[in-house]
C-alpha cells in the first residue's frame, strides 16, 4: 500500500461510491403518478366502484339497506364515490378493527386518532347531490369500520376485506415496512387549477388514490 | 499611528458609513404606510373591521381563500384594485395526520407569510395595478410544494 | 425469508465485520507498539507526536491513515471522506439541477419525491460533510505542525469521533429523507414518502451522530490549540489559521447544543409527539431552536477557509498578511456575531416589526467582521510587488470575489422589506452558493492543491487540468449563482421540482452553470488520476507546513519592516 499506486484506488472508489449512492437514492420510495405501486412493488390487481350515500341518519338511508356492510377482495382499488343526501357537514373515515367480534357495535372501533378521514368535510360541500370520488387500496385483509366522525352514532358501518392464502402472505410483508402512505391529494382540491394552463397537471394525482396498509402504525408513529 | 493603522481605521469608517446608510434604508423603509410584515395575531384583536379581511388555509397542497362573504375559491382569488386587503393566514391539516408550515408568497405584491399550525398570521396589501398575478408556497411542504402555487385576480 | 437464513444472513455478517474490526485492531496494535517503541527511543513525549512527525512524508490515500490514530493520519481521514462525499453530494446537485430543465418535472415527473430527496442529501451533506469535514481535517492535518505541538496524546477519541461522524453522515445518506437539512417537526413527522421520506428518524439519529463525532473533535482541537502548543508560539504570534480554527470550533460549541436538543426532542416526537406538533406547542420553536445554530453554522462552513486564505497569501504574494491584528479581530468578531442574527431567517414567520428590525440591525453588524476581512486580503494583493497566480492563488482571487457578492446579497437579503421579496427564493440559494462555491469549497480545493505533494507522496499535479479546473468551477459557480440571484429577485421559489414557465430562462442559465461546474470536478478527478499514475519526481514537503519549518529557509518570505526578528516568525505573524 505504500508504493503510492493506491491513490487510484482511491479514485475508482470515489467514482464507485458516487454510482452506488446515486443508484441508491434514485430508488428511494416514492408513490407515484397515482400510487398504485407501494414501495415493495406490488401491482393492485384492479379496480372496483363503490356509490355510498352520506346522509345524517346512516350510510345509504334512501337507498336500500342502511348502513350496509362492503365485501372486497384484498389488492383492489376501491373508488369511493359518496354522494351527498342531506345539507349537513360529512366525513368518510375508515379505520381497521383489531380484534373483530361478531355482534359487538361497530362503534367501539372507531378511532379518529388511527383511522384515516378519506374524505373531509371541506372536500363535502353540503349541497345535495354534490359527490366526491376518492380512491383506496387495502393490502390487508380484515375487518374495517367506515363512519362518519360528524355522525357516529347513525353513520357506521363495516368493510370486509377477503384475502387469498397468496395476498395474505404479501399483505403480511407490507405490514412489516415501517412506510405508511398517506398521500391524499384533495382532489377537489387542484381541480381548480384545471382552468389555469401553464400549471402542471398530473391528472392521476388529482384522482386522489391513495392508500395505507396498516393504520394502526399510524397512531404509533404519528 | 502609523500608515497601515490609518488604513485600517479608514475602512472600518467607510464600512460603517454604509452600514449606517443600510441601517437608516431599513428602518426608513419599513416606516412607509404601506408597508407590511407578517404579524402573529392569533387573538384577531388588531384586525381591521372592514370586509377585506380575506381568511387564508393553507394545507398539503393547497391554498384555500375564504373572503367575507364566506366563499371559498381553491388556488385562486380575486381581490379590487386600490383597496387594502388583509389576509389572515392558518395551516390546516386538511386530509392528513398533521397540518405542517407553508409559506404564502406574492412575489409581485412584495409580501410573504407563514402558514404555521395553531397560529393565525396576519398582512395587508393594496394591489396598485389591475392584472393577473402569481403566488406561490416557498416553505417545503411534502410530496406536491411545488404544485401549491395559483394565481390571484385584480380588477377594476 | 425463513428465520434460519435471516440468522445464517446475520452470523457471516458479524463475522466479517468482526473480522475487520479484529484485522483494523491488529494493525493498530502492533503499529503503536512500534511507535511506542521508537518515540521512547527517540525522546519523544508520546507515540502519536512520533508518528505524526515521521509519517509526515505518509500520503493521502495510505490505509494507515485509517488505523493510526496521530493528527496527522486523522486530518487526512476527514479530508477523504470530505473528498468522497464532495462527489457524492455533487452528483446528487447536477441531477436536480438537470431534472429542473422545463418547468414541468421532466426527469422525475411521476416521482418528484426523488428530487426532494436529492436536494436534502446534497444540502445535508455538502455542509456537514464537505464543509465542516474538509475544514475539521485541515486542521487536524496543519495544526500540529502551525502550533509545533508538543503532545498528540488524544488519537484515540478523535478517532472514535470520526467513526461516529463518518457513520452519521452514512446514517444520513442511507435516510433518504426529503426533510430538507432544517427538519421542520409536523413535516419531518410525515413518515412517508408524501411527507418528508418514510426513515426520517435515521436521518435524525445521523444528524444527532455527526454532532456527537464533530463536537469531540472540537473540544480536542480547542484543547490542543489552548494548551498543547509549544512555548515558541505564543497565542500572539498564532498563525491566523489556527485562529480561524480556534474561532469556529468555540462557535460550533456555543451554538451546536440548540440543535442537538431540538433534535434529541423532534426524535422522541416520532414516538410521542408532545414537543412540537402537541396541544399549545408550536412548530415554530423547533425552527428558532434549529436557526440558533443555523445561522452559526454558515460561518463556521467560511471561518475556516479564510485562515486558509490567510496561509495561502505570503506563499504567492511574497508578502506577510497586511495586518496579523485586524484579521484576529475580524475572525474573533463573527464569533458573537453570528449568535445574533438567526432570526432574519423567520422574519415573516408572524415575529412581527421589531423582532424583524432587531435581527435586521444585528445582521448588517456581521459586515463589520467580513469586510475587515476582505480588506485585509486586498491590502496583502495590493502590496506585493509581483502575484504569482498559480491555481490555488486562482482559487483564493476567485473566492474572494465571489464572496464579496455573496456577501452583499446576504445583507441585502436580511433587510426585512428585501426579505419579504426574497426569502425562500433562489435569491439565498444564489447568495449561498456564492459563498459556499467561491470560499468553502474554492479554498478546500486551493488547500488540497497547496498540499498535492504531501498527499501524493511526491507528485506535481497537472498545472493545465488543475487551472481547468479552476476556471471551470469559477465560471460554472459564477453563472450558476448569477441566474438563481436575477431569478430569485423576481420571486423564483426554491426547492420546488417544478416552477412557472416565466422562471424558466433564469433555471436554464443555472443548469448550464452546473454542468460547467460538474465538468470543472471532471478535471479535478482526471488531475489525481493522472498525477498517481506518475512516479514521485518531488519533494513531499508541502508549502503550508514549510512556512512554520524552522529549519527550512524562509525564502518566500521578505524580511519584516522594523527590527529583524530572531527566528521566523510565522507567516502572518508580526
Amino acid at each position: 500500500m505504500n508504493n503510492g499506486k493506491s491513490g487510484v484506488v482511491y479514485g475508482v472508489v470515489i467514482v464507485v461510491l458516487v454510482a452506488a449512492s446515486l443508484a441508491f437514492v434514485l430508488s428511494a420510495p416514492t408513490s407515484s403518478g397515482g400510487g398504485l405501486t407501494d414501495p415493495s412493488g406490488i401491482k393492485i390487481k384492479g379496480t372496483i366502484d363503490q356509490t355510498i350515500y352520506a346522509d345524517a341518519s346512516g350510510w345509504n338511508y334512501s337507498h336500500g339497506p342502511i348502513n350496509p356492510t362492503l365485501y372486497f377482495p384484498v389488492d383492489y382499488k376501491i373508488v369511493f364515490t359518496v354522494i351527498e343526501e342531506d345539507n349537513l357537514p360529512h366525513t368518510f373515515t375508515i379505520n381497521k378493527d383489531k380484534a373483530y367480534t361478531p355482534g359487538t357495535p361497530a362503534t367501539s372501533f372507531e378511532n379518529s386518532n388511527t383511522g384515516l378521514t378519506l374524505i373531509t368535510t371541506s372536500e363535502l360541500t353540503q349541497v345535495p347531490g354534490h359527490s366526491v370520488t376518492k380512491s383506496y387500496v387495502f393490502f390487508a385483509s380484515g375487518n374495517y369500520t367506515y363512519w362518519c366522525e360528524i355522525h357516529p352514532t347513525t353513520m357506521d358501518a363495516r368493510i370486509q376485506i377477503n384475502g387469498t392464502a397468496e395476498s395474505t402472505t404479501v399483505a403480511s410483508g407490507i405490514v412489516s415496512q415501517p412506510i405508511i402512505c398517506c398521500g391524499s391529494n384533495g382532489g377537489g382540491h387542484h381541480n381548480g387549477n384545471s382552468v389555469l394552463s401553464s400549471f402542471a397537471q398530473i391528472s392521476s394525482i388529482a384522482a386522489g388514490v391513495m392508500k395505507i396498509d396498516h393504520p394502526a402504525n399510524l397512531a404509533k408513529f404519528y | 499611528m502609523n500608515k497601515k493603522m490609518k488604513l485600517e481605521a479608514m475602512w472600518l469608517v467607510a464600512v460603517l458609513l454604509v452600514l449606517g446608510m443600510g441601517a437608516g434604508l431599513e428602518l426608513y423603509s419599513t416606516s412607509l404606510p404601506n408597508f407590511s410584515v407578517a404579524e402573529k395575531d392569533t387573538s384577531h384583536t388588531n384586525l381591521p373591521t372592514n370586509s377585506n379581511v380575506i381568511q387564508v388555509t393553507g394545507e398539503q397542497w393547497a391554498w384555500l381563500f375564504t373572503n367575507s362573504t364566506g366563499q371559498t375559491t381553491t388556488d385562486t382569488f380575486t381581490v379590487t384594485v386600490n383597496t387594502t386587503y388583509t389576509l389572515v393566514v392558518q395551516s390546516d391539516k386538511g386530509s392528513h395526520q398533521f397540518a405542517v408550515i407553508h409559506d404564502l408568497y406574492f412575489p409581485q405584491f412584495d409580501i410573504q407569510i407563514y402558514a404555521v399550525p395553531g397560529q393565525n398570521n396576519s398582512i395587508s396589501f393594496t394591489p396598485i395595478h389591475t392584472g393577473t398575478f402569481v403566488f406561490e408556497c416557498v416553505e417545503y411542504c411534502g410530496y406536491d410544494h411545488y404544485l401549491m402555487r395559483g394565481y390571484v385576480k385584480v380588477v377594476a | 425469508m425463513g428465520t434460519t437464513v435471516l440468522l445464517v444472513e446475520i452470523v457471516v455478517i458479524m463475522s466479517v465485520v468482526f473480522a475487520i474490526l479484529f484485522f483494523m485492531y491488529y494493525k493498530y496494535l502492533t503499529g503503536k507498539t512500534e511507535a511506542d517503541y521508537e518515540a521512547t527511543h527517540d525522546d519523544y513525549y508520546d507515540y502519536g507526536s512520533y508518528l505524526r512527525d515521521n509519517q509526515r512524508k505518509g500520503g493521502f490515500f495510505s490505509t494507515n491513515n485509517f488505523i493510526l490514530n496521530d493528527s496527522r493520519s486523522i486530518g487526512m481521514r476527514y479530508l477523504m471522506t470530505a473528498i468522497v462525499f464532495f462527489f457524492i453530494a455533487g452528483s446528487f446537485g447536477l441531477l436536480m439541477r438537470v431534472s429542473l430543465i422545463e418547468p414541468n418535472p421532466t426527469l422525475f415527473a411521476n416521482n418528484t419525491v426523488l428530487y426532494d430527496v436529492l436536494t436534502t442529501e446534497h444540502s445535508i451533506l455538502m455542509i456537514y460533510v464537505w464543509a465542516v469535514g474538509g475544514a475539521l481535517g485541515m486542521a487536524y492535518y496543519l495544526l500540529p505542525s502551525f502550533l509545533k505541538l508538543k503532545s498528540d496524546k488524544y488519537g484515540s477519541i478523535s478517532s472514535t469521533a470520526y467513526w461516529i461522524y463518518v457513520l452519521g453522515a452514512i446514517f444520513i445518506l442511507l435516510s433518504r429523507t426529503s426533510t430538507r437539512w432544517y427538519f421542520y417537526p409536523p413535516l419531518a413527522l410525515q413518515l412517508n414518502p408524501y411527507g418528508a421520506g418514510a426513515y426520517n428518524w435515521l436521518a435524525v439519529i445521523g444528524m444527532e451522530m455527526v454532532f456527537i463525532g464533530v463536537t469531540i473533535a472540537s473540544i480536542i482541537t480547542v484543547r490542543t490549540i489552548v494548551m498543547d502548543r509549544s512555548e515558541k508560539v505564543p497565542l500572539t504570534k498564532m498563525p491566523l489559521f489556527a485562529w480561524s480554527i480556534l474561532f469556529t470550533l468555540l462557535m460550533f460549541l456555543a451554538s451546536a447544543p440548540f440543535f442537538m436538543s431540538a433534535l434529541a426532542m423532534l426524535f422522541y416526537d416520532f414516538f410521542n409527539p408532545i414537543f412540537f406538533t402537541g396541544v399549545g406547542s408550536s412548530p415554530l420553536t423547533f425552527a428558532e431552536l434549529f436557526w440558533i445554530w443555523g445561522h452559526p453554522i454558515v460561518y463556521i462552513a467560511i471561518i475556516p477557509e479564510f485562515g486558509l486564505i490567510y496561509e495561502i497569501l505570503p506563499k504567492f504574494t511574497g508578502k506577510k498578511v497586511f495586518s496579523y491584528n485586524s484579521g484576529v479581530v475580524g475572525l474573533a468578531l463573527l464569533l458573537p456575531l453570528s449568535e445574533l442574527v438567526w432570526g432574519h431567517h423567520l422574519i415573516n414567520s408572524g415575529f412581527g416589526l421589531h423582532w424583524a428590525i432587531f435581527f435586521a440591525m444585528t445582521s448588517f453588524l456581521v459586515v463589520i467582521p467580513s469586510a475587515i476581512t476582505i480588506f485585509n486580503y486586498i491590502g496583502t494583493m495590493w502590496s506585493s510587488n509581483k502575484i504569482r497566480l498559480t491555481t490555488p492563488m486562482l482559487f483564493v482571487i476567485n473566492g474572494i470575489f465571489d464572496f464579496i457578492i455573496g456577501g452583499i446579497t446576504g445583507v441585502m437579503a436580511a433587510m426585512t422589506p428585501v426579505n419579504e421579496q426574497v426569502h425562500g427564493t433562489y435569491f439565498v440559494t444564489g447568495h449561498f452558493h456564492f459563498v459556499f462555491m467561491g470560499i468553502t469549497t474554492g479554498i478546500l480545493f486551493a488547500g488540497i492543491y497547496m498540499l498535492w505533494p504531501t498527499i501524493t507522496r511526491g507528485r506535481r499535479y497537472n498545472q493545465r487540468l488543475a487551472t481547468w479546473h479552476w476556471a471551470l468551477t469559477a465560471i460554472g459557480s459564477f453563472v450558476m449563482s448569477m441566474g438563481w440571484t436575477v431569478g430569485g429577485f423576481l420571486g423564483m421559489p426554491r426547492y420546488v421540482a417544478g416552477y412557472f414557465a416565466r422562471y424558466q430562462v433564469y433555471q436554464d442559465v443555472a443548469i448550464a452553470g452546473g454542468v460547467i461546474i460538474a465538468i470543472g470536478q471532471l478535471a479535478f478527478l482526471a488531475n489525481m488520476f493522472l498525477s498517481l499514475s506518475q512516479n514521485p519526481s518531488v519533494s513531499t514537503n508541502n508549502a503550508f507546513e514549510d512556512a512554520y519549518d524552522n529549519e527550512l529557509p524562509f525564502d518566500d518570505q521578505e524580511e519584516p519592516e522594523g527590527e529583524p526578528i530572531k527566528t521566523p516568525a510565522p507567516a502572518g505573524g508580526r
